[in-house]
């Protein structure tokens, strides 16, 4: 830059002597944008005008060489993501003629909810109109079907299992029309699932799970898992999740075969289970309406939120927008979308269904599918929404005399696998896939030797169980307490301990002392009112987050404090989740003695001050207030 | 109504020919990439302990001498050649990418040999006088230093070594079978130049034919200007060229004490280092004829090195138990310390990309250096029979870490304990590539004690096995360290404030400057 600058004046030949803001400058800034060197050569380069961020948790470092590295690092971390942008814009893009699917009304009289299938394989063309079938396994008139069915799309999409209720599995090769294998295990399949590539699938049969690869053969019971209604498979953690009647959700890793962990809901009988697929949280929907989410290494749920006021039948996660968005639908008939950041200020959209939607199912690009009555209807939940009016669905199929159980997006196509008591059916809905695969994470167009290599890779790539947790950005943040509140340089010892306020180093302290710096034992006089606090914000009070911050919780103490202490501490034990008519009885009662109190100390404090109850003049009004108090009580 | 569903032609997707490379579809969308940082954490966890499994830093040992090794000299001309000296006197030069004997002198010096030294200068050699074109100075306590015909050259060491595959005859004192007709005259010295006083050390200057010795002073000789060992006479002028002594005056204080090692500095040829037993550390200019500046420390310095890249550095190996490194244009504080070595530390070597150290210590260890991040070593490399390791020395190349103890081996290392050698293909070596990138990105490079690392892994980085005895000194020295620092606190505590302020590590360890 300098160069050009150099040559630029002496060129010139006018001596204009080093005046910035002469023309001649302007015209060499205007040049310089294209004589620069192209980005992708300048990855070294800093970004022009990007700084560092300037977050308190960067600045707040004592470490000068910490802090430059990770401001490095947070450069540079800005820097690929430019490249990287370009790159997916201008280098990466697909195919012609791949681009995603499209379904737009022309008008304001045309409405895509009424397309037919028909119709739509009637403007596709020919390939993508093959995609839609229908598979009759009813057994033909006067016969009995093993149905309903239930589906499976390989992680890639190229495979589809389908399992019978009356014990019939089958995969195949759905776009080659090729069968691997059809088995009939003569006994109750309720759900059948893909391990991490197309070689193994699970069945919850009668009593266990059984995982047959792909030429149908029998690989493994696993006995651990009994009564199971729903499988959900982590592929990147190799962790096969069941639940079911028993409402033990448990965790096995299929690569070691060992049980990870086994957590007992303790709401009873739970066939509603879903992933998320950028975290791994599991979705669990209950019978009393709660929806919970579970981790493997948190015994009781990450989040337990009152989803709905009847049972859920219904849970999926957008694989869009950092797997922000829920969808649950409950036998009330209630389909709600959530954000998943912002539970606690109830859903974001929710409609009534006509009938109770069964199964709510999202696909790659946010489209989210309900299956109701004998129907299955297709949303865009991102759609603006004109006034309060839910919104009309994007598509809708009728399934005469069948009703649809199960749903499924095929990975990158734009197909929905359904699932019902006379078969399967395959549906075109365009815009449901994403057009652009990435080869080096799932290829629908793989060989074997491919897919060998990328089942070692996975394997190696396992991540592990307890890394799992509600956000999987706090992976290679900066922990804010060593940052901040913890020990600040000075205070902490040569070995990072902790020092007494005193400057005592962490040596030679007491044993109390030590646990006080550690948070593991109180400090003097700490004892807040955080049952109070946790009663008034009865807003949120129907999402329960267990607090997992620095101080750990601390045992509860039988103390006799005040009157209804018994009432409190009933409250207490009981889920703050679980809404039933005996708690909320105590709780209207507890806020009723609360207000009494109050009302009595702040007349105690008045009549301190002196100015008697006498001294306010009486008012008509007074009459309002009373009523007012009365009704509250009620 | 615009209807437009996504298809997908094979044309785009399959090989277009069988065994052709699959296309590639890439598609840079985080959503597309789940758990992309866990993904590659794991990765960084999986190459961490891939290099703690692979490190396996021993090559092999070059074994023959029948006393302690007390030096290792590498050959900088040739990389391949090295020198080492026994407690008998006894020379030897190894081809290394062999590990084969090329010369041996038994008896070289009627003493130890304190000091080698392999001159960078190309002699005439013709096939008259039967000489190489290299020279080998050596100096012991018998108060003489011997120049010798530091080998055959390159033609005749790779004769060697078809001769030695075809017969593999070896005589019982290890010399190859055609060294044996000009045995006689291998062991015999070329030029030998004398002294009243015993030598402990040699250094070559950079260019010219012009060598350094110390005893009680620091002495310029000139190669050229030994006696001859055929020329009887002893008469023949063999003096010092210069005699450098602290202020240049003669008879000075510090003629009393010896002088233990002296290094000509390579890039700024003139300078001189020389560590005396007076704990002296003296720097000398041999244009200004004496010393330029200089610092006692607290303890004496067994070795020092000069950074081959940064011409004003060097490093002491201090009988303390540390490194120092100093920039010589400020000798007032040490600009970094290494502790790691829970003894007397007896040698140090840069490597020779100046971005690594190597010491030797008298505990029994070699321990490898990153230049810059002190505290804590890279590496620790012991053996069960390994005794104490009196000299160390680099390859050329900077791969190999060559170490002489008191048991008479001399050891070759990798200076990376996980480093595959042989032939690799670019596949692995990528994948190599990748693994540094993701245990540099994941292990953390700060010195913060938590290592700045994400997890286990600077745990499993930094985690090394260390014999029973040297765990065992290590929380020896740690509680004593502690002491000290709460003495010095309490002390602090019951004096007047600002009274006794804490010292620097940095600056405690140096006594006084003379200037």
């Amino acid at each position: 830059m300098a160069r050009g600058k150099s040559s630029g004046s002496g060129g010139s030949g006018s001596g204009g002597g080093g005046d910035n803001h002469s023309p001649r400058n302007a015209q060499m800034e205007s040049i310089r944008s294209h004589t620069r060197l192209p980005t992708s050569l300048q990855q070294s380069a800093p970004l022009q005008g990007v700084r560092p961020p300037k977050s308190l948790s960067l600045s707040s470092i004592p470490d000068k060489k910490l802090r430059s590295n990770l401001s490095r690092d947070a450069l540079s971390t800005l820097r690929a993501r430019s490249h990287a942008t370009q790159a997916d814009t201008y280098l990466y893009q697909g195919p012609v003629g791949e681009e995603a699917g499209q379904l737009e009304a022309e008008g304001e009289m045309e409405r895509t909810a009424r397309l037919t299938q028909g119709e739509i394989k009637d403007a596709v063309g020919l390939e993508a109109a093959s995609k839609s079938f229908s598979l009759d396994l009813s057994g033909g008139r006067g016969g009995v079907g093993l149905g309903p069915y239930r589906s499976a799309y390989s992680p890639n999409g190229r495979q589809l299992l389908l399992a019978g209720r009356a014990g019939h599995l089958a995969s195949f090769d759905w776009q080659a029309g090729k069968l691997n294998c059809e088995i009939q295990v003569k006994e109750t399949v309720r759900d059948a699932t893909w391990l991490h590539n197309s070689s193994f699938f699970a069945a919850a049969q009668k009593k266990h799970v059984f995982i047959y690869d792909s030429a149908g053969a029998e690989v493994h019971r696993l006995k651990e898992h009994v009564d199971v209604h729903r499988l959900e498979f982590l592929r990147y953690h190799f962790l096969l999740c069941s639940v079911g009647g028993g409402g033990w959700l448990k965790y096995h890793d299929t690569s070691t075969g060992q049980m990870v962990a086994q957590h007992r809901t303790k709401l009873g009988a739970c066939d509603t289970l879903a992933q998320n697929p950028l975290t791994a949280v599991l979705h669990l929907g209950h019978g009393n309406g709660t929806v919970t989410l579970w981790t493997p290494n948190l015994p009781q749920p990450a989040l337990s939120l009152l989803a709905h006021r009847g049972p859920v039948s219904g849970v999926s996660v957008s694989p869009r927008d950092g797997g922000r968005e829920m969808a649950t639908s409950g036998m009330e008939g209630g389909i709600k979308v959530w954000d998943c950041r912002l539970l606690g200020r109830g859903p974001v959209r929710e409609w009534v269904s006509r009938k109770p939607a069964n199964e709510v199912q999202y696909s790659q690009r946010g489209l989210l599918a309900t299956a109701w009555g004998t129907h299955v209807s297709i949303y865009d939940t991102k759609a603006p929404l004109s006034s309060r009016a839910p919104p009309g669905p994007y598509m809708t199929n009728n399934f005469p005399q069948s009703s649809p159980v199960s749903l499924a997006f095929c990975p990158f196509e734009d197909v929905l696998g359904v699932g019902h008591s006379r078969g399967f059916d395959s549906l075109l809905v365009p815009g449901a896939g994403e057009p652009r695969f990435d080869s080096m994470e799932l290829d629908p167009f793989e060989g074997r030797t491919a897919r060998r290599e990328r089942e070692v890779r996975g394997l190696l790539d396992k991540i592990r169980p307890d890394m799992i947790s509600v956000d999987p950005s706090f992976l290679g943040q900066v922990r804010e307490d060593a940052t901040k509140g913890g020990a600040p340089r000075e205070e902490a010892g040569p070995s990072g301990l902790a020092r007494a306020q005193d400057g005592t180093p962490y040596a030679r302290l007491g044993r109390l002392e030590r646990l006080r710096l550690e948070g593991k034992a109180a400090n003097d006089g700490s004892d807040s009112d955080e049952e109070d606090n946790h009663d008034e914000d009865s807003n949120a009070a129907n999402v329960a987050i267990p607090s997992s911050g620095p101080p750990p919780p601390q045992k509860e103490r039988k103390k006799a404090r005040g009157k209804n202490t018994s009432m409190k501490r009933y409250l207490r034990k009981k889920r703050g989740n679980v809404v039933d008519q005996a708690s909320m009885q105590v709780q209207a009662k507890l806020q009723r003695a609360r207000e009494e109190h109050e009302e009595r100390r702040e007349r105690k404090e008045r009549m301190a001050r002196g100015e008697g109850e006498e001294q306010r003049e009486p008012s008509a009004l007074d009459v309002f207030a009373v009523q007012k108090k009365g009704r509250r009580r009620r | 109504m615009k209807i437009k569903a996504l298809s997908r032609s094979l044309d785009a997707h399959a090989p277009s020919s069988s065994g052709a490379p699959a296309p590639q579809s890439r598609n840079l969308d985080p959503a597309q990439h789940p758990f992309a940082q866990a993904r590659e954490y794991t990765r960084a966890l999986n190459a961490v302990k891939m290099e703690r499994m692979f490190a396996k830093p021993f090559v092999g040992a070059l074994e023959g001498h029948s006393d302690g090794v007390y030096v290792v000299e590498m050959d900088r001309t040739r990389g391949n050649v090295v020198a080492t000296g026994a407690g008998d006197g006894e020379i030897r030069l190894w081809h290394l990418p062999t590990r084969s004997l090329l010369q041996s002198i038994p008896k070289a010096h009627n003493s130890i040999i304190q000091s080698l030294c392999l001159s960078p200068l190309t002699f005439s050699s013709s096939s008259s006088n039967g000489l190489g074109s290299r020279r080998l100075l050596s100096c012991g306590t018998d108060r003489t230093v011997q120049m010798w015909d530091a080998n055959p050259d390159s033609g005749r060491i790779e004769a060697a070594m078809d001769d030695d595959e075809e017969d593999g005859a070896r005589d019982e004192d290890g010399t190859i079978g055609w060294l044996k007709d000009r045995k006689l005259k291998r062991t015999e010295p070329l030029l030998t130049w004398h002294s009243k006083v015993a030598f402990n050390s040699l250094t070559h200057h950079a260019s010219s034919p012009i060598f350094a010795s110390a005893s009680t002073s620091i002495q310029l000789w000139d190669l050229s200007r030994g006696q001859s060992s055929s020329s009887s006479s002893s008469s023949s002028s063999s003096s010092a060229l210069q005699t450098l002594r602290w202020g240049t005056s003669t008879g000075s204080s510090s003629d009393t004490s010896s002088i233990n090692v002296v290094r000509f500095n390579q890039s700024e040829p003139e300078l001189l280092v020389g560590l005396g037993s007076d704990r002296g550390v003296n720097l000398y200019d041999t244009r200004t004829g004496g010393a330029v500046n200089g610092i006692t420390m607290s303890m004496r310095a067994n070795d020092a090195a000069w950074n081959p890249i940064e011409p004003s550095v060097f490093t002491l190996a201090s009988e303390d138990q540390n490194l120092y490194t100093f920039d010589i244009r400020n000798m007032k504080s040490a600009t970094q310390i290494y502790k790691d070595h829970v003894s007397a530390v007896m040698s140090v070597a840069y490597s020779p990309t100046g971005q690594d150290l190597v010491s030797g210590s008298y505990d029994r260890t070699v321990r490898l250096w990153s230049v810059g991040r002190g505290n804590r070593s890279r590496d620790v490399y012991h053996t069960s029979r390994m005794q104490r390791v009196f000299s160390t020395a680099w390859t050329g190349d900077a791969r190999f870490v060559l170490s002489g103890s008191d048991d008479g081996n001399v050891r070759l290392w990798k200076s990376q304990a996980s480093e595959k050698l042989g032939v690799i293909s670019t596949k692995e070596l990528k994948a190599a590539e990748y693994r540094e990138a993701l245990k540099k990105k994941w292990g953390g490079t700060a010195t913060t004690p938590s290592g700045g690392g994400v997890g286990e892994i600077t745990r499993i980085a930094k985690q090394r096995r260390v014999p029973k005895a040297i765990k065992g000194a290590q929380g020896l020295k740690r509680t004593m360290e502690k002491a000290q620092r709460v003495k010095g606190e309490r002390r602090r505590k019951h004096t007047r404030e600002g009274e006794r302020k804490p010292q620097s590590a940095r600056k405690k360890a140096i006594v006084g400057e003379k200037k």
